[in-house]
């Protein structure tokens, strides 16, 4: 479930009159309760469309945002839904970000260097797969955290290939005909459009029989097995597809930096995508990229103001464990609920008026099913 | 073992092949040996229980005939085809579904949810990646007629974790009988019911149709009678006997393991007592 506005959609109250404020309230909520997503989405696209038009500090700002909104949401849909938390999505980004970086070094192209770079972090992914998902809980963890700082290592250590501490910069970005990576409005353009078509192929996945099958896993692998699923292929490809996002995160992320560095696969940027995920909300999509936004806020703009600003995310993140376990997008959810509830509560006062108008039977306390 | 003969001998006049047969099944986990030389043969369409005391194995000869577990020696079949090297998943798919003791349903989903997801269990739509599964129509009409037949339709909106503990138990069943199990293992269908509770579960189970075989495993012999035409009784992962309920019942050994040493004779049904726990 991403939005409160899943869920069994209660019938809007067969032909009765509204009556009275109530009845007005009544009829406006219902109304409004299937649309209210599609706005928000919408309202959403329109902004930030509007944000990245400037070449301002804000479209830079909102461009790392969507960067890293990318990686969280992939990482959602591996830890949130499937239950398997990775510490090394750091080193993935990573290696997408190199991939493409140290072909171009190699003269390839900057297209055939895109292409490379995707195909390293698919087989990366298949490969690390097989290792990683033989285990789960904290032993995932662990093993998803080594992977990381091994891969962090490599680009440390392995100066031949990677320069080492200095990083590997990208000079030139793809450019097919009018269409010109290099320029800063089609570059941020496009982070936008790979933003949403991640966004929407995830929700899609979440939402099918293959993403209900995850949370299946995570609810309960014994059972999913014992009912004719081979969950290991499962949890193989929700990994499988968290990698290669990330590394087409990692992509974007050196074109829109124009520097690929150790620094950024190193060990609390594995832990900063935990976090995002956390504070957006588990289980959500859309949460995390709410976490991500407001962690790169926190990082480019809180740091350059204040100095102790891992205090204050810290200090952030426990308020929001506390006081809202399902993250920025848990306080969405518990919105939705209560106006389900006020629904309820409202047909029931209608079906109980005056008027002998026929009680309608109300489902008590439908919609919001997570 | 003259028993597992006599029944072995009877099951061979019977058409087709047995639904489960254990050949000499062995489990030992660490030097304990939990299941030791277990011979069953069970034949397409009965109801059988396998009886014990906690501890006797039955928990770990159901893991070893579903696929959890592997046997240390020994092998399984089902309907005449060696399962013994099959996974689980591989097991449900020719047709073996079982229910767990320790209740295993998917918790923080909802009931419709839990049951949806039985109903691709043996599709290959519970791959498919990019249409709702709201959209499935059939399989969700499915899930919601099965869920409307055991008084769980008004639940279906509901996380299976808000359900009281005799619903879960029924989903449990709901969720294997979903794949149209033609064997289903249920362990201990009953198991922390309340007496009216109980009785639903078992009239549940006794609407089942004819050609599902049912194996079953209860440690209270008072829940089998009625519902199971024969049993296996374990005792410290032994067999200690296999036939007819009556025989069983009838059977001094199982009375000793049941009663202790002090059984009257006759026909007295075993009381509270009978219920080791």
């Amino acid at each position: 479930m991403t939005g409160p506005g899943d869920g069994p959609v209660p019938p809007v109250s067969p032909g009765r009159p509204a009556r009275g404020f109530a009845g007005l309230a009544l009829v406006s909520l219902e109304r409004s309760r299937p649309l209210i997503g599609p706005v928000a989405g919408l309202a959403a696209a329109v902004i930030l469309f509007l944000l990245l038009q400037g070449n301002g500090f804000v479209s830079t700002l909102v461009v790392d945002m969507l960067v890293y909104a990318i990686a969280a949401m992939a990482l959602d849909f591996l830890g949130g839904y499937t239950g398997l938390i990775s510490l090394g999505q750091a080193g993935f980004l990573g290696v997408g970000a190199y991939g493409v970086a140290i072909a171009e070094v190699h003269f390839f192209s900057p297209w055939a260097a895109v292409g490379i770079s995707l195909a390293v972090v698919l087989a990366l992914g298949l490969a690390l797969g097989i290792v990683a998902v033989r285990v789960k809980g904290v032993s995932f963890v662990i093993i998803t955290l080594a992977l990381g700082q091994v891969l962090w290592g490599l680009a440390f250590q392995w100066v031949g290939l990677s320069e080492g501490d200095n990083g590997i910069s990208v000079a030139t970005l793809p450019t097919l005909g009018p269409f010109d990576l290099n320029d800063p409005l089609t570059l941020r353009m496009t982070v936008l459009l790979v933003f949403w078509v991640v966004a929407l192929l995830l929700v899609l996945l979440v939402h099918s029989p293959f993403g209900l099958s995850l949370r299946g896993v995570r609810s309960n692998e014994a059972r999913l097995a014992a009912l004719g699923y081979r969950t290991g292929l499962h949890r193989y490809l929700a990994w499988v597809i968290t990698v290669f996002l990330t590394g087409v995160a990692g992509v974007l992320y050196v074109f829109v930096n124009q520097l690929i560095s150790p620094s950024t696969m190193d060990f609390s940027a594995n832990g900063l995508f935990v976090i995002m995920v956390v504070l957006g909300g588990l289980r959500s999509i859309w949460g995390p990229a709410l976490g991500a936004a407001v962690i790169v806020l926190f990082q480019q703009e809180l740091s350059l103001y204040v100095v102790r600003w891992q205090t204050l995310m810290g200090l952030t993140l426990i308020a929001v464990v506390l006081f809202s376990p399902g993250g920025f997008w848990g306080l969405v959810r518990a919105a939705g609920r209560r106006r389900d509830a006020l629904i309820a509560r409202l047909r029931a006062r209608q079906a109980s008026g005056p008027a002998p108008a026929p009680a309608s039977r109300t489902p008590a306390k439908q919609g919001e099913t997570r | 073992m003259t028993a597992a003969q006599a029944l072995t001998q009877d099951a061979g006049s019977a058409p087709g092949p047995p639904a489960l047969t254990a050949e000499h099944l062995c489990r030992r986990f660490r030097g304990v040996t939990a299941v030791t030389d277990v011979s069953l043969r069970i034949p397409a369409g009965t109801r059988f229980g396998i009886i014990g005391p906690n501890g006797a194995g039955k928990t770990t000869l159901f893991n070893l005939l579903s696929g959890e577990l592997r046997p240390t020696t020994g092998s399984v079949a089902l309907f005449g085809r060696d399962i013994t090297g099959l996974r689980t998943y591989r097991r449900v798919a020719l047709g073996l579904g079982r229910t767990f003791q320790i209740t295993r349903v998917f918790g923080d989903l909802t009931v419709l949810e839990n049951l949806t997801l039985a109903q691709h269990g043996l599709s290959r739509t519970k791959l498919s990646p990019l249409r709702p599964w709201r959209t499935y129509r059939a399989m969700t009409a499915a899930a919601t007629e099965l869920a409307g037949s055991f008084g769980l339709a008004g639940r279906l909106a509901t996380p299976a974790a808000e359900l009281s503990h005799g619903e879960v138990r029924e989903l449990e069943v709901l969720l294997a009988l979903a794949l149209k199990p033609r064997v289903l293992l249920l362990d201990e269908p009953a198991a922390g019911l309340s007496p009216a509770e109980r009785v639903s579960i078992m009239a549940l189970l006794r609407s089942l149709p004819d050609e599902l075989t049912l194996v079953m495993i209860e440690h209270d012999i008072d829940v089998l009678r009625g519902v199971v035409d024969s049993a296996a009784v374990l005792h410290l992962g032994a067999l200690v006997t296999q036939g007819s309920m009556r025989d069983i019942q009838q059977d001094d050994r199982v009375r000793e393991l049941y009663l202790g040493r002090a059984a009257p004779g006759g026909r007295h049904p075993p009381g509270p007592e009978g219920s080791v726990s």
